[in-house]
Protein backbone atom coordinates (compact mmCIF):
# COMPACT_ATOMS: atom_id res chain seq x y z
CA UNK A 1 0.00 0.00 0.00
CA UNK A 2 2.04 3.27 -1.04
CA UNK A 3 1.03 5.86 0.16
CA UNK A 4 0.27 3.92 3.42
CA UNK A 5 3.72 3.16 4.08
CA UNK A 6 4.87 6.08 3.63
CA UNK A 7 2.67 8.36 6.03
CA UNK A 8 5.60 10.16 7.51
CA UNK A 9 7.07 11.52 3.97
CA UNK A 10 3.76 12.81 2.49
CA UNK A 11 2.23 13.62 6.02
CA UNK A 12 3.02 16.40 8.10
CA UNK A 13 1.39 16.96 11.91
CA UNK A 14 0.06 20.13 12.70
CA UNK A 15 0.80 21.00 15.71
CA UNK A 16 -1.95 21.32 18.06
CA UNK A 17 -5.07 20.15 15.59
CA UNK A 18 -5.47 16.44 14.37
CA UNK A 19 -5.26 17.54 10.96
CA UNK A 20 -2.94 15.62 8.20
CA UNK A 21 -2.18 16.91 4.68
CA UNK A 22 -1.02 15.23 1.67
CA UNK A 23 -0.49 15.76 -1.73
CA UNK A 24 -3.95 15.59 -3.18
CA UNK A 25 -2.47 14.05 -6.17
CA UNK A 26 -0.68 11.22 -4.19
CA UNK A 27 -4.11 10.94 -2.70
CA UNK A 28 -6.70 10.52 -5.44
CA UNK A 29 -4.48 8.20 -7.51
CA UNK A 30 -4.38 6.29 -4.51
CA UNK A 31 -8.12 6.00 -3.81
CA UNK A 32 -8.76 5.21 -7.76
CA UNK A 33 -6.07 2.49 -8.08
CA UNK A 34 -7.13 0.84 -4.80
CA UNK A 35 -10.75 0.80 -5.86
CA UNK A 36 -10.76 -0.08 -9.51
CA UNK A 37 -14.29 -1.49 -9.64
CA UNK A 38 -14.76 -3.34 -13.04
CA UNK A 39 -18.32 -3.47 -15.32
CA UNK A 40 -19.34 -7.25 -14.96
CA UNK A 41 -19.18 -7.62 -18.83
CA UNK A 42 -17.99 -10.88 -20.99
CA UNK A 43 -18.20 -11.45 -24.01
CA UNK A 44 -16.58 -14.61 -24.93
CA UNK A 45 -15.10 -17.35 -23.32
CA UNK A 46 -12.48 -14.91 -21.76
CA UNK A 47 -15.42 -13.95 -19.20
CA UNK A 48 -14.92 -17.04 -17.81
CA UNK A 49 -11.55 -17.17 -16.96
CA UNK A 50 -11.12 -13.00 -16.65
CA UNK A 51 -13.89 -12.25 -15.16
CA UNK A 52 -15.14 -15.00 -13.08
CA UNK A 53 -12.25 -17.34 -12.32
CA UNK A 54 -10.39 -14.76 -11.72
CA UNK A 55 -12.85 -12.88 -9.60
CA UNK A 56 -13.49 -16.47 -7.47
CA UNK A 57 -11.67 -17.02 -4.22
CA UNK A 58 -8.55 -19.03 -5.87
CA UNK A 59 -7.45 -15.37 -7.50
CA UNK A 60 -9.90 -13.29 -6.23
CA UNK A 61 -10.55 -9.57 -7.29
CA UNK A 62 -11.56 -8.48 -3.98
CA UNK A 63 -7.77 -8.35 -2.53
CA UNK A 64 -7.27 -5.78 -5.04
CA UNK A 65 -10.07 -3.65 -3.99
CA UNK A 66 -11.65 -4.54 -7.59
CA UNK A 67 -15.37 -5.00 -6.91
CA UNK A 68 -18.01 -5.90 -9.99
CA UNK A 69 -20.40 -3.29 -10.88
CA UNK A 70 -23.75 -4.65 -13.22
CA UNK A 71 -23.98 -0.94 -14.70
CA UNK A 72 -21.52 0.88 -16.61
CA UNK A 73 -22.59 4.09 -14.80
CA UNK A 74 -20.30 2.81 -11.55
CA UNK A 75 -17.48 0.98 -13.02
CA UNK A 76 -13.94 2.64 -13.63
CA UNK A 77 -12.57 -0.54 -15.40
CA UNK A 78 -14.06 -2.13 -18.09
CA UNK A 79 -12.48 -6.06 -19.12
CA UNK A 80 -13.01 -6.48 -22.84
CA UNK A 81 -13.40 -10.24 -22.27
CA UNK A 82 -13.84 -12.29 -25.45
CA UNK A 83 -14.23 -11.41 -29.67
CA UNK A 84 -15.77 -8.38 -30.22
CA UNK A 85 -18.34 -8.48 -33.29
CA UNK A 86 -18.90 -5.75 -35.46
CA UNK A 87 -22.78 -5.88 -34.12
CA UNK A 88 -21.76 -6.08 -30.72
CA UNK A 89 -18.72 -2.88 -31.09
CA UNK A 90 -21.71 -0.55 -31.23
CA UNK A 91 -23.06 -1.49 -27.48
CA UNK A 92 -19.38 -1.28 -26.09
CA UNK A 93 -18.79 2.05 -27.35
CA UNK A 94 -22.14 3.01 -25.59
CA UNK A 95 -21.23 1.19 -22.64
CA UNK A 96 -17.84 2.85 -22.75
CA UNK A 97 -19.40 6.12 -23.35
CA UNK A 98 -21.48 5.61 -20.02
CA UNK A 99 -18.66 5.05 -17.91
CA UNK A 100 -17.55 7.61 -15.78
CA UNK A 101 -14.19 9.53 -15.81
CA UNK A 102 -11.42 8.87 -15.09
CA UNK A 103 -11.82 4.91 -17.05
CA UNK A 104 -9.80 2.38 -17.93
CA UNK A 105 -9.86 -0.44 -20.47
CA UNK A 106 -8.05 -3.70 -20.57
CA UNK A 107 -8.44 -5.53 -23.39
CA UNK A 108 -8.04 -9.19 -22.58
CA UNK A 109 -7.23 -12.22 -24.96
CA UNK A 110 -6.37 -12.70 -28.66
CA UNK A 111 -9.64 -11.41 -29.99
CA UNK A 112 -9.64 -8.27 -27.70
CA UNK A 113 -6.45 -7.52 -28.60
CA UNK A 114 -6.71 -7.72 -32.83
CA UNK A 115 -8.94 -10.24 -33.42
CA UNK A 116 -6.98 -13.30 -32.54
CA UNK A 117 -8.48 -16.64 -34.26
CA UNK A 118 -10.82 -14.92 -36.42
CA UNK A 119 -8.31 -12.47 -37.84
CA UNK A 120 -8.20 -14.49 -41.40
CA UNK A 121 -11.38 -14.88 -43.57
CA UNK A 122 -13.97 -13.39 -40.73
CA UNK A 123 -16.37 -10.77 -41.58
CA UNK A 124 -18.15 -10.47 -38.68
CA UNK A 125 -15.38 -10.10 -35.71
CA UNK A 126 -14.12 -6.79 -35.33
CA UNK A 127 -10.34 -7.14 -35.60
CA UNK A 128 -9.17 -5.20 -32.19
CA UNK A 129 -11.14 -2.86 -29.59
CA UNK A 130 -8.96 -0.20 -29.40
CA UNK A 131 -10.32 0.50 -33.04
CA UNK A 132 -13.21 1.47 -31.12
CA UNK A 133 -12.15 2.68 -27.76
CA UNK A 134 -8.48 3.35 -26.58
CA UNK A 135 -7.47 0.32 -24.62
CA UNK A 136 -4.82 0.91 -21.02
CA UNK A 137 -3.42 -2.66 -20.98
CA UNK A 138 -3.15 -5.62 -23.40
CA UNK A 139 -3.40 -8.86 -22.13
CA UNK A 140 -2.19 -11.76 -24.94
CA UNK A 141 -3.47 -15.70 -24.09
CA UNK A 142 -6.48 -17.46 -25.60
CA UNK A 143 -7.66 -17.03 -23.18
CA UNK A 144 -5.46 -15.72 -20.49
CA UNK A 145 -4.31 -17.91 -16.93
CA UNK A 146 -6.04 -15.53 -14.81
CA UNK A 147 -2.30 -14.58 -13.15
CA UNK A 148 -2.17 -12.85 -15.99
CA UNK A 149 -5.04 -10.87 -15.68
CA UNK A 150 -4.07 -10.21 -11.86
CA UNK A 151 -1.14 -9.08 -13.37
CA UNK A 152 -2.45 -6.70 -15.67
CA UNK A 153 -5.05 -5.22 -13.27
CA UNK A 154 -1.54 -4.86 -11.00
CA UNK A 155 -0.19 -2.80 -14.03
CA UNK A 156 -2.82 -0.63 -14.39
CA UNK A 157 -2.60 0.42 -10.72
CA UNK A 158 1.00 1.16 -11.06
CA UNK A 159 -0.47 3.28 -14.39
CA UNK A 160 -3.21 4.73 -12.48
CA UNK A 161 -0.79 5.80 -9.63
CA UNK A 162 2.03 7.46 -12.00
CA UNK A 163 -0.77 9.74 -13.25
CA UNK A 164 -1.13 13.91 -12.63
CA UNK A 165 -4.10 15.32 -11.39
CA UNK A 166 -4.88 17.40 -14.43
CA UNK A 167 -4.16 14.87 -17.10
CA UNK A 168 -6.94 11.85 -16.01
CA UNK A 169 -9.20 13.10 -18.69
CA UNK A 170 -6.28 12.89 -21.35
CA UNK A 171 -4.86 9.81 -20.32
CA UNK A 172 -7.33 7.47 -21.74
CA UNK A 173 -7.12 8.79 -25.19
CA UNK B 1 -39.65 -46.46 -42.69
CA UNK B 2 -36.11 -47.24 -42.98
CA UNK B 3 -34.69 -45.05 -46.01
CA UNK B 4 -34.85 -47.44 -48.76
CA UNK B 5 -38.92 -47.32 -48.26
CA UNK B 6 -38.76 -43.66 -48.09
CA UNK B 7 -37.44 -43.27 -51.21
CA UNK B 8 -39.92 -45.32 -53.20
CA UNK B 9 -42.95 -44.15 -51.53
CA UNK B 10 -41.60 -40.34 -52.37
CA UNK B 11 -41.03 -41.25 -55.52
CA UNK B 12 -44.00 -43.19 -56.54
CA UNK B 13 -46.67 -40.50 -54.49
CA UNK B 14 -45.11 -37.66 -55.34
CA UNK B 15 -43.50 -37.95 -59.00
CA UNK B 16 -45.04 -35.74 -60.79
CA UNK B 17 -42.65 -33.30 -58.86
CA UNK B 18 -39.86 -34.69 -57.32
CA UNK B 19 -36.84 -36.14 -59.60
CA UNK B 20 -33.18 -37.48 -58.72
CA UNK B 21 -33.87 -39.42 -55.91
CA UNK B 22 -31.27 -41.39 -54.28
CA UNK B 23 -29.73 -42.03 -50.56
CA UNK B 24 -26.96 -39.88 -49.34
CA UNK B 25 -25.54 -40.90 -46.09
CA UNK B 26 -28.26 -43.35 -45.04
CA UNK B 27 -30.91 -40.19 -45.77
CA UNK B 28 -33.64 -40.67 -48.43
CA UNK B 29 -32.90 -37.39 -50.75
CA UNK B 30 -34.93 -35.99 -53.52
CA UNK B 31 -34.53 -32.92 -55.57
CA UNK B 32 -37.47 -30.41 -56.63
CA UNK B 33 -38.02 -27.68 -59.20
CA UNK B 34 -38.02 -24.25 -57.26
CA UNK B 35 -41.69 -23.40 -58.63
CA UNK B 36 -42.99 -26.94 -56.85
CA UNK B 37 -40.89 -25.86 -53.54
CA UNK B 38 -44.10 -24.65 -51.29
CA UNK B 39 -46.35 -27.20 -52.31
CA UNK B 40 -43.97 -29.89 -51.92
CA UNK B 41 -43.35 -28.83 -48.59
CA UNK B 42 -47.42 -28.65 -47.84
CA UNK B 43 -47.49 -32.02 -48.98
CA UNK B 44 -45.12 -33.69 -47.30
CA UNK B 45 -45.83 -31.84 -44.24
CA UNK B 46 -49.70 -32.90 -44.42
CA UNK B 47 -48.99 -36.74 -45.49
CA UNK B 48 -50.25 -39.12 -42.97
CA UNK B 49 -47.91 -42.22 -43.75
CA UNK B 50 -44.83 -39.38 -43.28
CA UNK B 51 -45.70 -37.15 -39.86
CA UNK B 52 -42.66 -34.63 -40.52
CA UNK B 53 -43.47 -32.24 -38.58
CA UNK B 54 -39.99 -30.51 -37.46
CA UNK B 55 -36.81 -29.06 -39.62
CA UNK B 56 -33.78 -30.71 -38.88
CA UNK B 57 -31.82 -28.61 -41.12
CA UNK B 58 -32.22 -25.91 -43.84
CA UNK B 59 -29.23 -24.15 -45.41
CA UNK B 60 -28.11 -23.01 -48.66
CA UNK B 61 -24.84 -23.68 -50.57
CA UNK B 62 -23.49 -21.09 -53.53
CA UNK B 63 -23.31 -24.11 -56.38
CA UNK B 64 -22.68 -21.12 -59.01
CA UNK B 65 -19.77 -22.02 -60.29
CA UNK B 66 -20.49 -26.02 -60.13
CA UNK B 67 -24.23 -26.26 -60.96
CA UNK B 68 -25.04 -22.02 -61.86
CA UNK B 69 -27.33 -21.62 -58.83
CA UNK B 70 -27.78 -21.26 -55.08
CA UNK B 71 -28.86 -24.75 -53.81
CA UNK B 72 -31.29 -24.81 -51.00
CA UNK B 73 -31.11 -27.57 -48.54
CA UNK B 74 -33.47 -29.08 -46.18
CA UNK B 75 -33.81 -31.83 -44.07
CA UNK B 76 -37.07 -32.47 -42.32
CA UNK B 77 -37.41 -34.95 -39.17
CA UNK B 78 -40.52 -37.07 -37.51
CA UNK B 79 -40.54 -37.68 -34.05
CA UNK B 80 -43.60 -40.61 -34.52
CA UNK B 81 -41.59 -42.20 -36.89
CA UNK B 82 -37.74 -41.73 -36.02
CA UNK B 83 -37.23 -41.23 -39.75
CA UNK B 84 -35.85 -37.62 -41.90
CA UNK B 85 -35.77 -36.56 -45.83
CA UNK B 86 -33.60 -33.95 -47.43
CA UNK B 87 -35.09 -32.32 -50.21
CA UNK B 88 -33.17 -30.08 -52.45
CA UNK B 89 -33.78 -27.26 -55.00
CA UNK B 90 -31.60 -25.20 -57.03
CA UNK B 91 -32.32 -21.40 -57.69
CA UNK B 92 -30.47 -20.10 -60.66
CA UNK B 93 -28.43 -17.23 -60.20
CA UNK B 94 -25.59 -15.35 -62.46
CA UNK B 95 -22.68 -13.87 -61.16
CA UNK B 96 -24.54 -11.19 -58.72
CA UNK B 97 -28.03 -12.00 -59.06
CA UNK B 98 -30.53 -12.24 -56.16
CA UNK B 99 -32.32 -15.95 -56.42
CA UNK B 100 -36.25 -15.72 -55.71
CA UNK B 101 -37.79 -18.96 -53.67
CA UNK B 102 -41.05 -18.81 -51.94
CA UNK B 103 -41.12 -18.98 -48.56
CA UNK B 104 -41.92 -22.37 -46.15
CA UNK B 105 -42.61 -20.42 -43.20
CA UNK B 106 -46.12 -20.93 -43.62
CA UNK B 107 -45.39 -24.58 -43.48
CA UNK B 108 -43.05 -24.95 -40.56
CA UNK B 109 -42.96 -21.89 -39.19
CA UNK B 110 -38.97 -22.51 -37.54
CA UNK B 111 -37.71 -21.85 -41.13
CA UNK B 112 -38.34 -18.64 -40.70
CA UNK B 113 -35.11 -17.53 -38.49
CA UNK B 114 -33.25 -20.11 -41.30
CA UNK B 115 -34.63 -18.16 -44.54
CA UNK B 116 -33.81 -14.66 -42.67
CA UNK B 117 -30.27 -15.95 -42.57
CA UNK B 118 -30.18 -17.18 -45.61
CA UNK B 119 -31.73 -14.17 -47.01
CA UNK B 120 -28.62 -11.88 -45.13
CA UNK B 121 -25.94 -14.16 -45.21
CA UNK B 122 -26.65 -15.26 -49.47
CA UNK B 123 -29.15 -12.87 -50.54
CA UNK B 124 -31.36 -15.21 -51.91
CA UNK B 125 -34.92 -13.43 -51.54
CA UNK B 126 -37.84 -15.09 -49.86
CA UNK B 127 -40.83 -14.41 -51.60
CA UNK B 128 -43.74 -13.57 -48.84
CA UNK B 129 -41.78 -13.66 -45.72
CA UNK B 130 -43.12 -12.62 -42.68
CA UNK B 131 -40.30 -10.77 -41.14
CA UNK B 132 -37.69 -10.39 -43.62
CA UNK B 133 -35.29 -8.19 -41.25
CA UNK B 134 -31.74 -9.06 -40.56
CA UNK B 135 -31.06 -12.01 -38.02
CA UNK B 136 -27.30 -12.31 -37.23
CA UNK B 137 -25.60 -9.30 -39.10
CA UNK B 138 -26.34 -5.83 -38.48
CA UNK B 139 -28.98 -4.00 -39.31
CA UNK B 140 -27.23 -1.16 -41.53
CA UNK B 141 -24.76 -3.68 -42.76
CA UNK B 142 -24.45 -2.76 -46.20
CA UNK B 143 -21.61 -4.86 -47.65
CA UNK B 144 -23.32 -7.33 -49.39
CA UNK B 145 -23.79 -11.29 -48.64
CA UNK B 146 -20.45 -12.44 -47.00
CA UNK B 147 -21.27 -16.25 -47.42
CA UNK B 148 -21.57 -15.86 -51.29
CA UNK B 149 -17.86 -17.05 -53.02
CA UNK B 150 -15.48 -14.15 -53.64
CA UNK B 151 -17.09 -11.96 -51.37
CA UNK B 152 -14.96 -9.52 -49.75
CA UNK B 153 -15.25 -6.63 -47.31
CA UNK B 154 -13.73 -3.39 -46.01
CA UNK B 155 -11.81 -5.03 -42.62
CA UNK B 156 -12.05 -8.49 -44.79
CA UNK B 157 -8.15 -10.45 -44.74
CA UNK B 158 -8.12 -13.91 -47.15
CA UNK B 159 -5.46 -16.59 -44.97
CA UNK B 160 -2.65 -16.31 -47.10
CA UNK B 161 -1.28 -19.69 -48.69
CA UNK B 162 1.33 -21.45 -46.13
Amino acid sequence: MGVVSKLPVYMERIPGGGILTTSAEKFFNWSRASSLWYMLFGLACCAIEGLMATGASRYDYDRLGMIFRASPRQADLMIVAGTLTHKMAKRVKILYDQMSEPKYVIAMGGCANNGGPFYYDCYSVLKGVDKIIPVDIYIPGCPPRPESVMEACLKLQEKIKKQKLGDWSSSTS
Amino acid sequence: MDSSSLLKLLSEEYQERVFDGKIITDVATVSVNPGNWVSICHSLRDDKSLLLHSISNFGAIDFREKLGGYQIVLTVFSHQFNHKITIKTLLPAKEDDSPIVGTISGVWPSAEWFEREMAELFGIIFEGHPDPRHLLLDDDWDEGYPMRRGWSGKDFVVKPEI
